[in-house]
């Protein structure tokens, strides 16, 4: 027995160089940068540089170090233990562990290596419509802010949307585009959309929204857009070329159901703020997307499922909410949740004196409300009912 | 909250202004001398930027507006460019791009960027006729944290400085926190 803790503990302590070879860009981190950076980090993405080779990125090395421990990027590091999330998966425990091997031994490059290529997802089947949807320009700078405007269609008879994708014209412009049917009123009030209007979410990375039974159009309906824009420091394009895919079928439609409270405060306190709201799904339900709408004070959301035979699981959870990335959480296959099942949310939400980089001397009591300054918490979940 | 200690950890200013006052030349785009501080001026703004850092860029329009309503008061503006992959074509390009006629200068061996006390971009200087900084910090308080920004700007801080600056009375903060950046070694 002692001699094989002893032994255990031999290869605990040993000098790891012993056994194994450095950290380098070719062998560890190349795979984990094409995963999970390279479809954003390439010429003409969203992302303001690149980073498709080693020299690209061994010049940001240290930056790179920085965003992945504070799960800053990938920008959205959600996560679900019922489904694969349409998007880039957050990186791994193994793969911080990687990215601060490789900083710290002195970003080795390895063997040479040819440059990394975006490679966006080939769609499914060509569109049924590919529309430019001219929205007004992006002003040149300020706070990131959101403008919405009406896409005209021309529908002749009812159908349904399954699937969209948004191509921006300048996509380092763009950080969220919501799309919901037109109406007479916005879709998007500002202390909440509408979820009877909202169709999905798309967001930068090169995945679309899909619905496998979509969403119901009517003959002669429109949609209408909303465009997170972000200032760039010179005027830019606001329009997105937009691929849509519509198909007649029968049975039930995809339906956004909201959850959440509507008044609530977060008083300017060192205590975190927990708000909490829930639903049980009265029949068999498929989930096939989620959108949370909270603003900057937020810094967390847990969605758990409590099946009826006593599993509680993460629906789907963001350790680290940035309200400047939203991000656009549609499941790669539906999630079949049973009759019964209890979804509860908890948003965190953070007004204390450190709640940002600077220590603020006067933080004041935040109230929900329309306003920028102000907090929503309201979460969508898209479902199919059978 | 770890998160946020670490931010402020990692993004605080020094503490203290740069004793030792700033005197050395640099090159710009054209690979003529810049001086620095600007012979002649009663205050020379560096801020320090880079081509691909998208919350310096944010701030072109402020910058190119600081510039031309300084500039009659004897301030004149430089922007530096510290990254090493700055070339003289690049900073030309982007120049072009963000609408800036303001004078720039290439810092690729960081010599004016450590004679300042900057660490990140943007990160604004004030040096004053003798080359001693006498403000570091932030443009304008736009920007709370990384992906942060406040709806409306509540003090242009730079703007203050120099108004000061040039009145001839104190600064009220010299140093202030800038959010930005961080420039690769």
């Amino acid at each position: 027995m002692w001699s094989i803790l002893t032994l255990g503990l031999a290869s605990l302590t040993a000098p790891t160089g012993t056994f194994q070879a450095k950290t380098t860009w070719s062998q560890d981190i190349r795979p984990i940068i094409e995963k999970k950076c390279v479809s954003c980090h390439s010429p003409g993405g969203p992302a303001p540089f690149n980073l498709t080779t080693y020299e690209e990125v061994q010049r940001r090395a240290s930056l790179v170090r920085y965003v992945a421990i504070l799960k800053k990027m990938p920008p959205t590091d959600a996560f679900s233990e019922l489904g694969d999330l349409a998007q880039h998966a957050p990186l791994t425990d193994l793969d911080l562990v990687k990215i601060q091997d490789w900083v710290r031994e002195g970003s080795l490059e390895g063997t040479k290596t040819p440059p990394l290529i975006a490679k966006p997802p080939a769609d499914p089947e060509p569109p049924t419509e590919m529309i430019v949807a001219a929205g007004p320009t992006i002003r040149a700078e300020g706070a990131p802010y959101r403008q919405s405007f009406k896409i005209p269609l021309k529908l002749s008879a009812s159908t349904r949307l399954v699937r969209f994708e948004v191509i921006p014209e300048e996509p380092k412009a763009v950080r969220h585009v919501l799309l919901a049917r037109a109406g007479e009123k916005t879709a998007y009030p500002p202390a909440g959309l509408d979820p009877e209007r909202l169709i999905g979410a798309w967001a930068p990375g090169g995945h679309a929204w899909s619905s496998p039974m979509g969403v119901g159009m009517n003959a002669g309906e429109s949609l209408e857009a909303q465009v997170l824009c972000q200032p760039s420091g010179k005027q830019e394009p606001g329009g997105f070329k937009l691929k849509l895919w519509f198909k007649e079928m029968d049975g039930p439609a995809a339906q956004w159901l909201r959850i959440g409270i509507e008044k609530f405060m977060v008083p300017a306190s060192d205590d975190l703020v927990y708000l909490k709201a829930s639903t049980t799904l009265e029949e068999e339900t498929e989930l096939t997307a989620i959108h949370p709408e909270m603003r900057k004070y937020a810094s967390q959301l847990s969605i758990r499922a409590k099946t009826p035979d006593g599993r509680e699981r993460t629906l789907f959870s963001i350790f680290s909410w940035d309200p400047a990335w939203i991000g656009a959480y549609n499941f790669a296959k539906p999630v079949v949740l049973p009759k019964g099942t209890l979804i509860s949310a908890e948003g965190v939400y953070n007004n204390s004196g450190h709640a940002f980089g600077e220590l603020r001397t006067k933080p004041t009591d935040v109230m929900s409300g329309p306003g920028e300054g102000d907090e929503l918490f309201w979460i969508h979940l898209q479902l199919t009912q059978p | 909250m770890i998160t946020s200690l670490l931010l402020a950890l990692t993004f605080q200013s020094p503490a203290q202004l740069p004793i030792k006052p700033v005197r050395l030349t640099l090159a710009d785009p054209s690979g003529a001398k810049v001086a620095f501080p600007t012979p002649k001026a009663k205050a020379t703004v560096v801020i320090f930027v880079s081509v691909d850092c998208p919350i310096a860029n944010r701030f072109a329009p402020e910058i190119g507006r600081i510039g031309k309503e300084y500039g009659p008061k004897g301030v004149n503006l430089v922007l530096a460019y510290p990254d090493k992959s700055s070339t003289p074509a690049a900073v030309r390009e982007h120049l072009k791009a963000f609408g800036l006629s303001t004078h720039a200068a290439l810092d690729t061996q960081h010599k004016l960027l450590k004679a300042c006390g900057a660490s990140v971009t943007p990160h604004a200087v004030i040096l004053n006729s003798a080359g001693q900084v006498v403000y570091l910090g932030r443009i304008n308080d736009l920007f709370e944290e990384h992906g942060v920004t406040k709806a409306k700007v509540t003090r242009a801080d730079l703007r203050i400085a120099l108004d000061e600056f040039l009145a001839g009375s104190k600064i009220s903060k010299p140093v202030t926190q800038a959010v930005g950046c961080w420039i690769g070694d």
